[in-house]
């Protein structure tokens, strides 16, 4: 799957060739006696090492443990790029490389490969009546792959005059697949055999395999107690299908699929205790929304304010363009947009959490709407309140706190409740950086029992029940602040 | 107590330039009571809107008690404080119960304490017969209540000077006697008073002093009962035939 430029390749072989001489001791004793070991991998490839929030996880890591607990030993993962794993290995740094790797002639110049651990194959799947019959039909056709995975990467360089669609789950594209929306989906095989049998056989998987590679171990050139003592522990992994419970931990569910409704409820609610994940998953939406919806309010009064000052002076010019350049960016540019600069970009090396990026990006966002929803409540209060006010004496700011802002938040109050249903809904975009909201909580439990009906229709029913709610809440509220008012 | 010199008040709309007041000269004693009549369009409102600065004049000043509250570095919040307003539509605050609506500014701006306003807001709701409507909202009285409350709740400030801009204009007819008993009350406290109206009765019976304007002008500046008995002017008396 990954391979190595040669331009890389030499650049390590040179490199290898000056620092092998210095690294005379014996990695596995070094090992043994340090009570540590030290890995290269480059963590940016599902599920074999991928980051999980700040952990390092994935097969890969799973099975350095293990060979780690059979050294008596810790495991130091050193994540790099994958350019850099093997060099990481010749430099000495590091004990072993795991990275999903294969073998290949140039590489084994400079790196020895232990035995195959895994072997991946993409499978081809196509509808039962296909005229797809082998890997050369594909050119050409509507092809599904799970984004930025191997499939993805050997379509897009192999199928040049193919339309690749790519999806977030695999199991979405088997769904396009038997609605005639695509002609074949690649995906790794073991995921294949269980989408085709939620589908009830409505698709099939060509026994042609698109391709077929083995994983390996990397250790540096020379190093043979270490890599025998890998090997044998391979072995026994191997033997004791250890290695298959950890991709099954991974890749596959142990869930047989059910049409069952019953069934399905149960499987993706109560089953691995997944409401929990639906509720939590709530509450971070509302957490959002609410904190949100404050900034927002809190924003909208300032701006909204500013706009409408009848003061004339040089530091409240300054500030209505302040407030007009906020309105335009704001107002013109996507929210998801704003989401990604703030927690890529402002906030990315401020350590906050992705929940209160959100609740900041979200609240700047809606600030700007809600300040044109209280400026038209501030424009709908007629000036004689103003001359009011301000011929008791009172100043503008007074004026405006005590007479004007209270009459116009109670006049846009049910454009406000409108503004935080809006919020509620949106902040399902969070899910874009990460956040289990609501929307993701139902998306991951979906990825994972591949059924899309309970997942979806509860996360929809949890949506509706909150807005509902919310309205009947407001329009109670409502009421009792109409109560001075002839209407 | 006012001493308005040259007070020019224009704007430009669609490339003409309209004056609304066209050179004002006047003083006003403590204690006068004065009535500004005139037609309508003739700048009365805008007049009265200047002496407490809702209304920037173009050019010229006004002086109250020796401060020009046209100068740029006049704190009109003060001078505001010292002159109550009047408006032809009331502008209580429909959101505050009455006791609220009165007591307001006082708190707010640190004149009195809430028991001491609340104190002397109570005196002056059972003067003009409304105490019991203390923890009514505005919605829930009259017009003629709506302003006897809109007076109380300038006279809580114990402002010196009164400005009414038509107080009775939005009134139906049998609610004018309420507001205008409250007026003469007032008067026969000793308060300075302009009043922009077209109620008679009050020029009759209250005013000791009338100011007729027209096109931006001051034309006439008398005492009631020689304006009524034989006016020489051609464009007022025209005016008054129409109004009695």
């Amino acid at each position: 799957m990954k391979h190595l430029s040669k331009k890389i390749l030499c650049a390590m072989f040179v490199l290898a060739t000056t620092l092998f001489t210095a690294n005379a001791e014996n990695k596995l004793s070094e090992i043994q006696k340090s009570g540590e070991i030290k890995i290269a991998t480059n963590a940016e490839f599902e599920p074999f090492e991928y980051k999980n929030g700040d952990k390092i996880v994935g097969i890969d890591i799973d099975i350095t443990k293990k060979i780690a607990e059979s050294l008596n030993a810790q495991t130091k993962i050193n994540d790099v790029s994958f350019d850099a794993v093997t060099l990481e290995l010749n430099s000495g740094n590091c004990d072993f490389a795991i990275a999903a790797m294969s073998y290949s002639s140039d590489k084994a110049q400079n790196v020895d490969f232990s035995d195959v651990y895994y072997y991946s194959k993409q499978a081809i799947i196509v509808p039962n009546n296909s005229n797809i019959k082998s890997s050369a039909d594909l050119d050409g056709k509507r092809i599904g792959v799970a984004m930025g995975f191997t499939g993805d990467i050997y379509c897009t360089e192999n199928f040049k005059n193919a339309a690749i669609e790519r999806y977030n789950k695999s199991s979405d594209a088997v769904l396009d697949l038997i609605n005639n929306r695509l002609d074949a989906v690649v995906v790794d095989d073991a995921p294949a055999k269980k989408l085709i049998s939620l589908s009830n056989n409505k698709v099939k998987m060509l026994d042609e395999y698109l391709f077929e590679e083995g994983y390996r171990i990397a250790v540096p050139k020379g190093e043979t107690e270490l890599l025998e003592h890998i090997n044998s522990e391979l072995k026994s992994l191997k033997d004791s299908k250890e290695i298959d419970k950890i991709v099954d931990k991974y890749i596959t569910d142990s869930y047989s699929p059910s049409i069952d409704l019953i069934a399905q409820i149960y499987n993706n609610l109560k089953e691995k205790d997944r409401y929990k994940m639906i509720i939590n998953g709530l509450l971070t939406t509302l957490e959002i929304t609410v904190v949100a919806l404050l900034i927002g309010i809190f924003i909208g009064i300032l701006i909204s304010a500013v706009k409408v000052s009848r003061k004339e002076n040089f530091v409240i010019k300054i500030l209505k363009a302040i407030a007009d350049l906020y309105l335009t960016i704001i107002r013109g540019t996507p929210v998801v947009v704003q989401l990604f600069v703030m927690y890529y970009l402002i906030f990315s090396s401020t350590g906050l959490s992705k929940v209160v990026v959100s609740m900041i990006a979200f609240g700047i966002n809606s600030g700007a709407y809600v300040a044109e929803i209280i400026r038209s409540g501030i424009l709908s209060i007629d000036v004689g309140q103003y001359e009011a006010g301000r011929s008791l004496g009172l100043s503008e700011s007074i004026t405006m706190r005590k007479i004007i802002m209270p009459q116009a938040l109670k006049n846009v109050l049910p454009t406000l409740v409108n503004e935080f249903i809006q919020l509620i809904k949106e902040t399902s975009v969070a899910g874009f950086i990460g956040v289990t909201d609501l929307s993701r909580a139902g998306d991951i439990i979906r990825s994972q029992t591949y059924e899309p009906l309970v997942p979806l229709s509860t996360v929809a029913i949890l949506y509706l029940i909150t807005v509902i709610a919310t309205t009947f809440f407001m329009s109670f509220i409502e009421r009792k602040l109409r109560v001075n008012d002839k209407r | 107590m006012i001493s308005v010199k040259n007070l020019y008040k224009e704007f430009h709309q669609e490339n003409k330039l309209l004056r609304i007041l066209d050179g004002i000269n006047v003083d006003i004693q403590k204690g006068e009571k004065v009535a500004v009549i005139g037609p309508s369009g003739s700048g009365k409102s805008t007049f009265l809107r200047c002496l407490n600065g809702l209304e920037k004049p173009s050019s010229g000043s006004i002086f109250f008690k020796g401060t020009d509250i046209t100068a740029k570095n006049c704190n009109l919040d003060l001078i505001r404080k010292n002159i109550g307003m009047v408006f032809q539509h009331f502008n209580l605050f429909p959101h505050l119960t009455i006791m609220q609506n009165i007591t307001l500014a006082p708190v707010s701006l640190k004149i009195y304490s809430k028991e001491k306003a609340e104190y002397y807001a109570n005196e002056l709701l059972k003067k003009v017969g409304l105490d019991d409507k203390a923890n009514h909202y505005p919605s829930q009285l009259s017009g003629g209540q709506k302003q006897r409350i809109a007076i109380v709740r300038s006279l809580v400030m114990k402002p010196e000077l009164m400005l009414f801009d038509e107080p009775t204009s939005a009134l139906d007819p049998e609610m004018v006697n309420e507001v205008v008993a409250v007026m003469s009350d007032i008067a026969r406290h000793g308060m300075t008073m302009v009043v922009v109206t077209h109620d008679m009765s009050f020029v009759k019976n209250i005013a000791s002093r009338v100011l007729f304007m027209d096109n931006g002008e001051i034309i006439l500046d008398e005492t009631p009962e020689k304006l009524f008995k034989n006016c020489e002017n051609v464009r007022v008396s025209k005016f008054l035939n129409k109004l009695i």
